[in-house]
């Protein structure tokens, strides 16, 4: 039962998808998403059992204490009320919404985040990135407090590449606040992460109208095993 | 200093050396040295005093293997009982005091060393090119290598206070290296490898492409 909820917080965007990564992968919880609230807070939501929650948020705080976040903050709720779930964006449901929404043209790949200060200079990183290795950018997320985080995927090596030289173009033009390379992001965390629409393929609607065009034709030959006696019937002459 | 030490060697002179000692036949001297008795050399010891410049070695000194004492710019005395470990390197003029202790691979440059004193291993003592004021005001001015040689030694400088010098030298040290972290592209790199993921990123690169810290030496 996914019952408990664990909350962490850090104010860069790499750094909780970074943790949310950990997370998934130390400890039996599921990712439901990331809030982000203005001024640069990005909170990472977890559910799942007691154990695995308080194992979950346990790695996330030792790893955002790794990466010197002062402004961290973490909390675990064992039990939350209903009431809590049907407002707050913390149901397991809303992620298993989020799952239906189609799929990337991008799954299977590692995932590389780099984050600025600034608009411009995310885009001449993302620019570089794209120019460096076999990359494509799946999307940008914005989090408040100027802070811009490009999202690329390929695969390792070519991700590894395109961020160190990226973050080399978004120093030259302004500020580097954090990178984040993934190499095989777990599921969960894929779809938690924001995908351009350009690269979700809409579910292909497969031929399960077979059945019902059988039916049709079933029924088409009925009536026309009804109607051949109404013509065979000859004209009563007198 | 520099020309001093550049110039050519000086023929031997006035070479006294007192019968008793452990051992005359495989340590080298050149120039105005005193051994006296009862001092212990060891092999491969290189003992020389330019013109004008003497070396005095006390009683019961012990000189490790492979040290070279050059005395330049006045007389280098090494006081009774004192001992030098293996590949100490003393150069200029000063006084190494009573049963001082000297570590190997030590290197003194132009100061005197308290009697009783104990330098570790390794050390660097007195090295002049972070001294510009001292040598400045340095009393006993290095004499030009052409000067006249005379037999009679010269007049011990009066001795200041060493202590108060290698003070004076790792204050100078640490001035140095503040300026150097305070170089603008050293500030970059520190500001950089603060960066969160950055060190991660590192190791990654790393373990894809070993050999790439070599093809990027010249980088950043």
């Amino acid at each position: 039962m996914s019952t408990s909820l664990g909350l962490i917080q850090t104010r860069s965007f790499p750094v909780i998808v970074r943790i949310a990564d950990a997370m998934t992968k130390s400890a039996g919880v599921m990712l439901i998403g990331f809030e982000k609230t203005s001024g640069g807070y990005c909170t990472a939501i977890v559910r799942g059992g007691i154990a695995d929650v308080r194992i979950a948020i346990e790695e996330g705080i030792e790893l955002a204490r790794h990466f010197d976040q002062e402004e961290l903050s973490s909390l675990v709720i064992p039990r939350p009320l209903p009431n809590l779930e049907v407002v707050l964006p913390i149901s397991s449901k809303l992620s298993q919404l989020a799952q239906n929404r189609g799929y990337s043209r991008l799954s299977n790949l590692a995932v590389g985040l780099l984050e600025t200060r600034g608009f411009p200079a995310m885009v001449g990183a993302a620019d570089t990135m794209l120019k460096t290795a076999d990359v494509q950018l799946a999307a940008y997320e914005t989090i408040g407090d100027g802070l811009c985080t490009a999202i690329i995927r390929g695969t390792v090596a070519n991700v590894a590449i395109a961020i160190d030289a990226g973050m080399y173009e978004a120093e030259r033009i302004g500020e580097l606040h954090a990178i984040a390379v993934i190499p095989r992001p777990l599921d969960e965390l894929e779809q938690a992460l924001p995908v351009a629409s350009c690269f979700v393929a809409q579910p292909v609607s497969l031929p399960v109208a077979i059945p019902q065009v059988q039916e049709q034709e079933v029924q088409r030959s009925e009536t026309a095993v009804e109607r051949i006696p109404v013509y065979l019937e000859p004209p009563e002459t007198p | 200093m520099r020309s001093i030490l550049a110039a050519t060697l000086p023929t031997p002179m006035a070479f006294s050396v007192s019968p008793g000692k452990i051992s005359e036949t495989r340590y080298f001297v050149s120039g105005e040295v005193h051994v006296e008795p009862g001092a212990g050399i060891g092999a491969g010891v290189l003992l020389r005093a330019n013109p004008g410049c003497r070396i005095q070695i006390g009683r019961g000194v012990c000189i490790g293997m492979g040290s070279i004492l050059h005395a330049c710019g006045g007389s280098l005395i090494v006081e009774a009982g004192a001992t030098l470990g293996t590949g100490v390197l003393v150069i200029g003029q000063g006084t190494i005091g009573s049963n001082a202790c000297i570590g190997s691979e030590t290197t003194l440059l132009d100061c005197s060393i308290l009697s009783q004193q104990v330098i570790p291993p390794g050390s660097l003592i007195g090295d002049p090119s972070y001294s510009d004021a001292a040598t400045a005001s340095d009393p006993n001015p290095p004499e030009p290598a052409e000067a006249p040689a005379s037999s009679e030694p010269t007049p011990l400088p009066p001795p200041s206070s060493p202590v108060a010098n290698v003070e004076k030298q790792t204050r100078r040290w640490q001035e140095a290296a503040e300026q150097a972290e305070e170089n603008p592209r050293s500030k970059k790199l520190r500001k950089r490898n603060g960066i969160p993921g950055h060190s991660e990123l590192d190791r990654l690169l790393g373990k894809i492409y070993p050999h790439r810290q070599a093809l990027s030496s010249n980088d950043g």
